[in-house]
């Protein structure tokens, strides 16, 4: 999967889990803007999961992993 | 906001009294068989996360206890990442001014919740070799007086009531593997008296902060109660749980069982008794949606 299709799929994620309604593009901030809770996290990991086939060890991530789209593709993704 | 009420202190006197006389081994409260034999119910198949949905019907019974073995794990992995959490903010608060009072029995809430981890981790280590990953993440965040306080006891609650519907249906439940249903009953045995505990002090917390709240706060505490409820619940759908059973999909059957109106309908039964608790302590204004 492209680079371009990984953060589509991540931005139509967020969007359908964003109860602000506000549009999500690669740079908006995730946390900061409240555009998810962190109680959604675990859903985030698990969609990441998906995407990319490998385990998420939630225990060894660094706070600001998921700041916005181009963070978790960078971080999740990028080889 | 020192003092508590007099029916909640003489509440943590009869529990500290009782859970004296209760008060166990963990290491000696059940006995382990040196190898599990997995062609038994661990989970009761009417709580096995997959079902009503059609791709449970569609397994044969042996695949379903392979299942049922899987949820078992998941159930404990679950219980284990929500009492972490849970020994740490009760050893923080262990004679804090404010929970002198409940302090004595905060001591026994702590050992109880150590020897359940005892017990849980033991059957998930020895018979699955692994305990599923925690994917859950707390992020630091400013609180107004008296909030991290609540939603640390309420969440407590929260998380307590729903494992709690489950271990007194499954420890009575004769078809249950007999060290599941062990683990369940002593499990059930100490839950009752936190649950107690917890709601008596849930809502002397609520009625005591509350007040001084702006609406916004407020809003968010609701919020908040609103989104872990749920959030709880979508740990008990695991794909980690579909895979080790050998089912294809996992990530899109854990969709499929979160959607169905079946498995929906069941969230509504066992979440019952909870809503009905904080709505009328006006912890939340309306039932949180399952969906």
């Amino acid at each position: 999967m492209s680079e371009q299709d990984v953060k589509k799929q991540l931005r139509d994620w967020v969007a359908s889990k964003s109860k602000a309604g506000k549009p999500v593009n690669d740079d908006t901030p995730l946390m900061e803007q409240r555009v998810i809770t962190s109680m959604q996290v675990m859903d985030l990991i698990l969609f990441i999961e998906k995407l990319s086939g490998r385990p998420v060890d939630a225990g060894k991530l660094k706070k600001g992993v998921f700041r916005d789209v181009n963070t978790i593709y960078e971080n999740f993704f990028h080889a | 906001m020192n003092a508590i009420p007099p029916d909640l202190r003489d509440t943590v006197k009869k529990l500290h009294d009782v859970s004296i006389g209760d008060f166990r081994n963990p290491y000696a409260a059940i006995d382990w068989p040196e190898k599990m034999d997995r062609a038994q119910w661990f989970t009761s198949p009417r709580f096995i996360s997959l079902n009503g949905t059609p791709a449970y019907e569609a397994l044969t019974e042996e695949k379903r206890k392979e299942l049922s073995f899987f949820e078992a794990v998941n159930f404990y992995s679950l219980n284990i990442h929500g009492e972490r959490p849970l020994c740490k903010g009760i050893a923080e608060r262990l004679y804090r001014p404010e929970h002198r009072d409940v302090s004595p029995y905060l001591h026994h809430f702590l050992a109880e919740e150590n020897n359940h981890m005892i017990y849980f981790a033991t059957f998930c280590e020895k018979y699955a070799g692994k305990i599923y990953p925690d994917r859950h993440l707390a992020f630091p965040r400013d609180f107004a007086d008296g909030e991290e306080d609540f939603l640390f006891f309420a969440h407590t609650l929260i998380f307590e009531e729903i494992v709690e519907f489950y271990n007194v249906k499954m420890s009575k439940d004769p078809a249950l593997e007999p060290t599941a249903r062990a683990i369940n009953l002593l499990h059930h045995r100490d839950e009752a008296r936190h649950l107690v505990f917890g709601r008596k002090l849930t809502k002397h917390l609520f009625q005591a902060h509350a007040p001084q709240w702006t609406q916004e706060v407020l809003a968010g505490v609701r919020e908040n109660l609103s989104n872990f409820i749920l959030s709880t619940w979508r740990e008990y759908y695991n794909p980690d749980v579909y895979r080790d059973a050998g089912l294809p999909s996992p990530h899109d059957l854990r969709e499929e069982a979160w959607n169905d109106p079946a498995c929906v309908a069941h969230r509504r039964e066992v979440s019952a008794g909870l809503f009905k608790y904080l709505l009328e302590n006006k912890m939340l204004e309306k039932e949180p949606p399952l969906q």
